[in-house]
């Protein structure tokens, strides 16, 4: 990692070991915005600090240690997507959403049909959909990139309360919605595999991420719970499972390392690290509910926040169907 | 020239080189064969690759083929695995364990008198496990009595890969019963032909004989044949175990990964390519072994840039015996029934021949073989998670 990968890790560490866990997007949104964390990936010439996706990774990676609340994953996506586009309005935009403003892109696969410049259909998992002032969007066929403004005419909201209360999920349905020209960022289907990889490599860095929390939570349990007058982390049979945990996060670690470096193939490669990493933060997840024995079924304890993220990790970005598919596609 | 640009120019040439000169067929011409013809293959192999210096990268700069990073021993590795030539199973004690020791702690005297020898193939085995004292390795019992400037050997060790073809042994044994059990330990450089010596291959699973339990009945071995000081053998040991440097894992890694089209050949031949079950249990394969070369690049990076941890080096192995089962297992369910008939056995066949059951019983070498799993996640739970030891004390009611 380099330099300043490390000083914002630990600088991130610092603001997040505070928070409790699944701290509201209200306390944190405007502290991070504060602290630039927004412009991570963004080049230097716009501002940014120009870490490109390790670095928007990074962020995503040390906020969900904490199961942070806050939309960062379709932040840095749509702002991505926007600092490297040629919209007329680019400038003004980034100026607003690197410093607090927010919009948003659904976690899920597009249903949208756009034609003769209107927008028909509903997206889903729209984190925080109610506090964004304009949509990443793009179509069914994953072939056209556009930014909408979030009051259009034609564009409604609901909220879809989901059993992760770490998120906000919303529905946003389109009727009709003018897509002036000016609007689109890009006809090329490469642009939108583009989000899309960087959507798996950040839903990635997410379970990793909350896999570390969650483990570190385990272990403060079991060091401090004692049953036959020791304390449970010296059980070999609880042990052995925390190593196994252990191994598996250095394991998802290392492959999104490997994967930010020495991808040839960066869809192929989002979706491989999308696939093994929300593997083992479910794994991670349902183990710690287990060794944390009953107060992990309690709402009051915080065991239940990372494995209802777990569960609903799996199904954003490419699902683990279509990661599977992808993989086995590209295999066969 | 940049470190880069000298990678991949060793990169052509290891690889140039391999095309002409790895075993053709060699999986083929070790099936079903006596184990004197295994090692005939392996002698002829070893002194290949140490003629052309592939052998002792990792020896140090003025010993023949010394001197290379660990970065380039990585390009050597990762290039034998490409070519899928076979490893150097019979040698791999004497050019990594018994070299290192005698280079790391060994005295001029017995560095002159043995490394010529290793380089002209002569094959050590490791005298370290006993029946047991396996994964308690410091509670090993055979003996090592001092008398005049001879110590005098008693006891028994255990897999000692091809001790049944080694001429010398290092060994690892008691020479004092009180204080703890680890600083009553020597490490000796015995003569597999002394008197007093027996060896009796074991007869693995697969059918192989690669492993032999040894003997020792009043065996000399001269106080000159001492490495370090009397009772300093445990903290020889380590340097012996620590000699491979994690090189191994990333060569088993990449040779997993360059071997992964076998399981779809398997999925081929048995009309299952589009069976869904197993698609899924492909993608989840597919996704591991990637993650395991990844694990084993970036634990080698940690070394190479000194910023290795407590613990990792566990880790790496765990990941890779997991793996290994899962890629192999995969395998023999894919197999079906057909891969239930016997097949012979393939020495020295490595874990990727495609013969699923053969493979799959000998990834539980991975998984047993220095530092069982357990072992590895007590590592990693007390060592690197700090999670508290289970108390030494033990009583019977």
């Amino acid at each position: 990692m380099s330099e300043m990968l490390n000083e914002l890790q630990a600088s991130i560490r610092q603001v997040m070991d505070d928070k409790s866990n699944g701290t509201s997007e209200q306390e944190i949104w405007p502290q991070l915005a504060e602290l630039g964390w927004l412009l991570v990936g963004v080049d230097e010439e716009k501002g940014g600090l120009e870490q490109g996706l390790a670095g928007m990774c990074l962020v995503v990676r040390e906020m969900a240690r904490r199961v942070s609340a806050a939309p960062i994953i379709p932040a840095l996506l749509t702002i991505d997507a926007i600092a490297y586009s040629n919209l007329v309005s680019r400038d003004a935009l980034l100026e607003n959403l690197m410093y607090g403003g927010l919009a948003s892109c659904s976690l899920a696969s597009s249903e949208l049909q756009i034609s003769d410049n209107k927008i028909n259909g509903t997206l889903t998992a729209v984190p925080s959909a109610d506090n964004a002032s304009a949509f990443l969007v793009w179509d069914k066929t994953e072939d056209m990139l556009a930014l909408v403004d979030a009051a259009t005419v034609g564009i409604e909201i609901a909220h879809r309360p989901t059993w992760d209360s770490t998120r906000r999920l919303f529905d946003v349905a389109f009727s009709n919605v003018a897509l002036p020209e000016s609007a689109i960022l890009s006809r090329d289907s490469a642009s939108v595999a583009s989000v899309l990889s960087q959507r798996d490599f950040l839903i990635a860095a997410d379970c990793l991420g909350a896999a570390e929390g969650v483990l570190a939570m385990t272990l403060e349990h079991l060091m401090v719970r004692e049953q036959f007058s020791r304390p449970l982390a010296m059980f070999q049979a609880l042990k052995h499972r925390c190593a196994d945990i252990k191994s598996q996060i250095v394991a998802a670690e290392s492959l999104l390392m490997d994967k930010l470096v020495n991808a040839e193939d960066l869809a192929l490669a989002g979706a491989t690290v999308k696939q093994f990493n929300s593997e083992v933060f479910s794994w991670a997840a349902e183990d710690a509910l287990q060794l944390h024995g009953g107060v992990g079924m309690a709402s009051e304890h915080d065991c239940h926040l990372f494995l209802k993220r777990a569960m609903l990790n799996k199904h954003l970005g490419h699902t683990d169907k279509q990661t599977t598919q992808i993989l086995v596609a590209n295999f066969i | 020239m940049t470190t880069d640009n000298k990678q991949s120019e060793l990169r052509q040439q290891v690889r140039k080189w391999l095309a002409s000169n790895t075993p053709k067929a060699w999986r083929e011409t070790m099936t079903g064969v006596d184990q004197q013809v295994f090692v005939a293959a392996q002698q002829a192999w070893f002194k290949n690759l140490v003629a052309e210096g592939y052998a002792t990268p990792h020896w140090p700069a003025g010993y023949h083929g010394g001197g290379r990073s660990l970065a380039e021993q990585q390009v050597i590795y990762e290039e034998i695995a490409r070519a899928d030539a076979p490893r150097l199973i019979m040698y791999f004690v004497s050019l990594y364990h018994a070299a290192c020791t005698l280079i790391e702690c060994g005295t001029k005297e017995q560095q002159e008198k043995y490394l010529p020898g290793i380089l002209n193939g002569e094959i050590w085995c490791q005298g370290f496990s006993e029946p047991n004292a396996g994964s308690d390795l410091a509670s090993l019992k055979t003996k090592a009595e001092r008398r005049g400037d001879k110590y005098i050997i008693n006891g028994q060790k255990i897999w000692s890969t091809m001790g049944q073809y080694a001429d010398r042994c290092l060994l690892l044994a008691r020479s004092d019963n009180t204080g703890v059990p680890q600083a009553g330990l020597t490490y000796l450089l015995l003569d597999m032909k002394a008197k007093g010596v027996s060896v009796r291959p074991i007869h693995q699973i697969t059918g192989d004989d690669e492993f032999a339990e040894i003997f020792f009945d009043d065996v000399e071995v001269d106080i000159a044949d001492r490495v370090g000081e009397e009772g300093q053998g445990w903290a020889i040991a380590q340097t012996t175990l620590a000699s491979e440097r994690g090189l191994t894992l990333v060569e088993l890694s990449q040779r997993m990964r360059h071997k992964m089209p076998l399981l779809v050949e398997t999925l081929k031949q048995q009309g299952l390519s589009s069976n869904q079950a197993l698609q899924k249990d492909l993608a989840k394969v597919i996704a591991k072994v990637d993650a395991c070369c990844a694990v084993a690049d970036q634990y080698l990076l940690k070394r190479i840039t000194h910023t290795e941890g407590v613990g990792d080096a566990s880790i790496v192995k765990l990941f890779y015996a997991r793996t290994l089962r899962d890629f192999v297992s995969l395998g023999r369910d894919c197999a079906g029934l057909d891969g239930q008939y016997f097949t012979d056995c393939v020495r020295g066949a490595t874990q990727e021949t495609g013969l699923w059951m053969l493979d799959f019983m000998n990834s539980y070498n991975w998984s047993i073989a220095g530092g069982s799993d357990e072992i590895q996640r007590n590592i990693i739970a007390e060592r690197m998670l700090g999670m508290p030891r289970e108390p030494k004390q033990w009583t019977t009611k």
